[in-house]
């Protein structure tokens, strides 16, 4: 009961009382999902910090078995909890990580670059990728590709100093033949999620229950 | 060039940068060092501003205003309000019981807190969803498609060519996706026409993708172009040249071995 | 920028970034902007210009702005536009100060559920600000409850969450203005909630940045440096794709010919 049944009903308590809110202009009503918002904020919250939790303890197993590329993982490990303890300290002596500090000088010189750098690799798959992958095999793969190709010469200034249509072309294309496209995706997917969202609130779909 | 911490970062940045773009080469240890210590930064990043942040001024704060008000008379409180503080111990006990998801004997009452989760998002974004995505979408396609108001054709207001597009392209893209009669006779015709608006889309996110993507190689190497002034050291050059070393040095004594490291 | 071409480039901003610059431009001196930096330093290449365009152009027009962030990476980025912004303001000798003219409010987790929070009340969202200041003793929080003292909502937006949950939760929920600055890969979404007013505009990507700067008139801005080079990689990429094709398309007419 308690393991199965229980989350069943709290879903359904929750989220009959979260959508009869918007329904409902009652002062009370409002007050209590407002301080239930707050609890959410509060549970994710945790939940990241299970999320970092784990990290810590899949990779100290590795080390501690010296399994495949530990040295990599205690170099995870060593910057993990240098950057956290450097943040407690930080919060410790001044109340705060904002401004100036150590924290602030490692989110700049070592996360930054890292993390800007990361994303900055995938130009050079597309480049690779408009090489090897992108043929027009049929008439509507060259469909796909010659309105890429206007979007991408419409888009820069270059487009717009090459002729003045480029940009104009370029921007109609986005404005109705696209918009068209993607709001048939989002409409669809609207009906999906109201549909999900019904099946779950209700009970039918229950992914809460996978795992433990 | 005198070593100030603003120079030290520099040299950081820029042989962090250089050792990420190794992997351009292929995957070697710089480059899985830099990886490694990139996820090590980012989740103590994010445990540190999680609890500075949310946990802090959201769960403790509140609690501790809460006790430390209790028992005062009215007249000494300074916050009147401090009591709801009590509250978030609904939300600490439901905390503690996620953090049971760690332990494999009492991980099964971790459902419940997920269960509240669960339960407020889908009520949040079902309702949330259903007025911007699909109520306002489907209003926004009913346009006029005779009339004497509008021009026949303007590339950007709206006009009749473009509502008939418009209408046209939501219309048969909702057909194709459509799954629940067989798409036969009209509605495979329909269907067919779809796809060229979802080619025109998706040709369309190609063209913006490249754009995003180099951008994002613009910057960096803007970063490394200023990294390489000579007022820090010609840090990028440097740098490179280290990493370029590295990896021949790397390289050679894999062949020395016989066989290349295994990824 | 080292890599300039032979020719004065020109610009054509569209509708959509109008749009935006007409949606500050639109609002009265004093009106508070809310701003909410959901990006990181992995998309700061795109999204760092437009936010630093929009922050001058609210600043110079005498606007207030509150800025938070849904992305833990957005209140360092925050702090680091407001000070560059501040700088150069004072260089044209217009001061702006901390608590009076804009704040951070810093991170809070939540998504969507921070996002219905913000709307009902700020203050409980944010007890303190991002340097633990309390609301209450800020000048520019006080009176600000929720969106009915916000003139305009503008979401600097990487992913999720980002600009769809703000349309989803705080545009329609609360009827608040939107304008938005979004990567160039969530750009072709956006576009259907432009059309149907739900977004009164965005930028798109560094090339929305630029026409945004260009607005602007900051024409050494950072995004239109860019624009430069960024025109001569979309041609090399699209020389690569047709050469990719013409040596499939011989390779197509060898196998009919040899059958």
């Amino acid at each position: 009961m308690l393991r199965d049944k229980a989350p069943v009903w709290i879903t359904f308590i929750v989220g009959a009382f979260m959508v009869s809110k918007f329904f409902l202009n009652v002062p009370q009503v409002t007050k209590v999902a407002g301080e239930l918002e707050q609890w959410c904020l509060i549970i994710v919250g945790i939940s990241i910090v299970l999320g970092v939790v784990n990290i810590l303890r899949v990779n100290l197993k590795v080390v501690a078995n010296r399994g495949r590329d530990w040295g990599y993982k205690l170099a995870l490990i060593v910057s993990m909890l240098g950057m956290t303890a450097v943040g407690i300290v930080e919060l410790i002596v001044r109340k705060s990580i904002a401004g100036e500090s150590v924290f602030q000088y490692l989110y700049r010189n070592v996360y930054t670059p890292l993390s800007a750098t990361m994303f900055s690799l995938l130009a050079f798959f597309i480049a690779s990728a408009a090489f090897r992958a992108f043929r027009a095999r049929n008439f509507r793969a060259a469909v796909l590709l010659v309105a890429g190709a206007i979007v991408m010469i419409g888009r820069v200034p270059l487009g717009a100093t090459i002729h003045p249509i480029l940009p104009k072309l370029a921007d109609w294309i986005m404005a109705y033949p696209n918009a068209a496209g993607q709001r048939g995706m989002v409409i669809g997917a609207a009906l999906g999620v109201v549909a999900t969202g019904l099946r779950v609130i209700f009970g039918i779909e229950r992914p809460y229950l996978r795992g433990n | 060039m005198s070593l100030t911490p603003e120079i030290l970062g520099v040299w950081v940045s820029a042989f962090l940068t250089l050792a990420i773009f190794s992997f351009l080469y292929k995957d070697n240890p710089v480059y899985k060092f830099a990886e490694h210590v990139f996820v090590g930064v980012s989740a103590g990043y994010l445990l540190i501003l999680t609890y500075s942040d949310t946990l802090a001024p959201n769960l403790v704060q509140p609690l501790i205003k809460a006790a430390q008000h209790a028992g005062l008379p009215a007249a000494q409180e300074v916050d009147p309000q401090a009591w709801t503080g009590w509250f978030r111990l609904g939300a600490l006990a439901l905390g503690i019981l996620m953090l049971m998801r760690l332990s494999p004997k009492w991980g099964w009452v971790s459902r419940w807190p997920l269960a509240f989760l669960i339960g407020t998002y889908a009520a949040l974004r079902m309702t949330g969803l259903a007025q911007a995505d699909l109520v306002m979408q489907v209003n926004a396609t009913m346009v006029p498609l005779f009339g004497k108001d509008l021009p026949r054709f303007h590339w950007q207001d709206p006009s009749i060519l473009n509502n008939w597009v418009l209408v046209i392209g939501v219309f048969s893209v909702l057909i194709y996706f459509f799954f629940s009669l067989e798409q036969k006779g009209p509605l495979k015709h329909a269907a067919f026409i779809g796809t060229f608006f979802l080619m025109v889309a998706f040709g369309s996110s190609f063209g913006y993708t490249v754009l995003a993507r180099i951008s994002l190689l613009i910057g960096r190497v803007q970063d490394l172009y200023e990294f390489a002034e000579r007022r820090t050291g010609y840090a990028s050059i440097v740098c490179a040249v280290v990493v370029i070393l590295f990896l021949v040095a790397w390289e050679l004594r894999n062949r020395r071995k016989g066989s290349p490291e295994t990824e | 920028m080292f890599l300039r071409l032979p020719v004065k480039l020109k610009y054509a901003p569209d509708e959509k970034t109008r749009g935006v610059y007409d949606a500050v431009e639109s609002l009265e001196p004093g009106t508070i902007v809310y701003i909410s930096a959901d990006y990181g330093p992995s998309t700061r290449a795109e999204l760092l210009p437009m936010h630093e365009a929009i922050v001058y152009h609210a600043l110079k027009r005498d606007l207030r702005i509150v800025s938070a962030a849904l992305w833990p990476d957005g209140p360092p980025l925050i702090d680091l536009v407001f000070g560059k912004i501040k700088a150069e303001l004072a260089e044209e000798g217009i001061q702006k100060e901390y608590g009076a003219d804009f704040v951070n409010l810093g991170y809070k987790a939540g998504n969507d559920v921070t996002i219905v929070k913000i709307g009902s009340s700020i203050p409980e969202t944010f007890p303190v600000d991002y340097n633990k200041t309390p609301l209450a003793s800020l000048p520019l929080m006080q009176g600000v409850k929720n969106f009915d003292q916000i003139g305009l909502l503008v979401d600097i937006s990487a992913g999720w969450p980002g600009v769809r949950e703000w349309l989803q939760q705080a545009q329609q929920r609360f009827k608040i203005r939107l304008v938005a600055g979004v990567t160039a890969v969530m750009a072709p979404d956006l576009y259907a909630f432009f059309q149907s007013k739900q977004i009164e505009g965005f930028l798109g990507g560094l090339a929305g940045a630029a026409e945004y700067e260009y607005l602007l008139g900051r024409l050494e801005g950072r995004a239109m440096a860019g624009m430069n080079v960024q025109s001569i990689a979309h041609f090399v990429i699209l020389g690569f794709i047709l050469f990719g094709n013409v040596l499939y398309y011989r390779q197509w007419r060898r196998s009919r010919l040899e059958r």
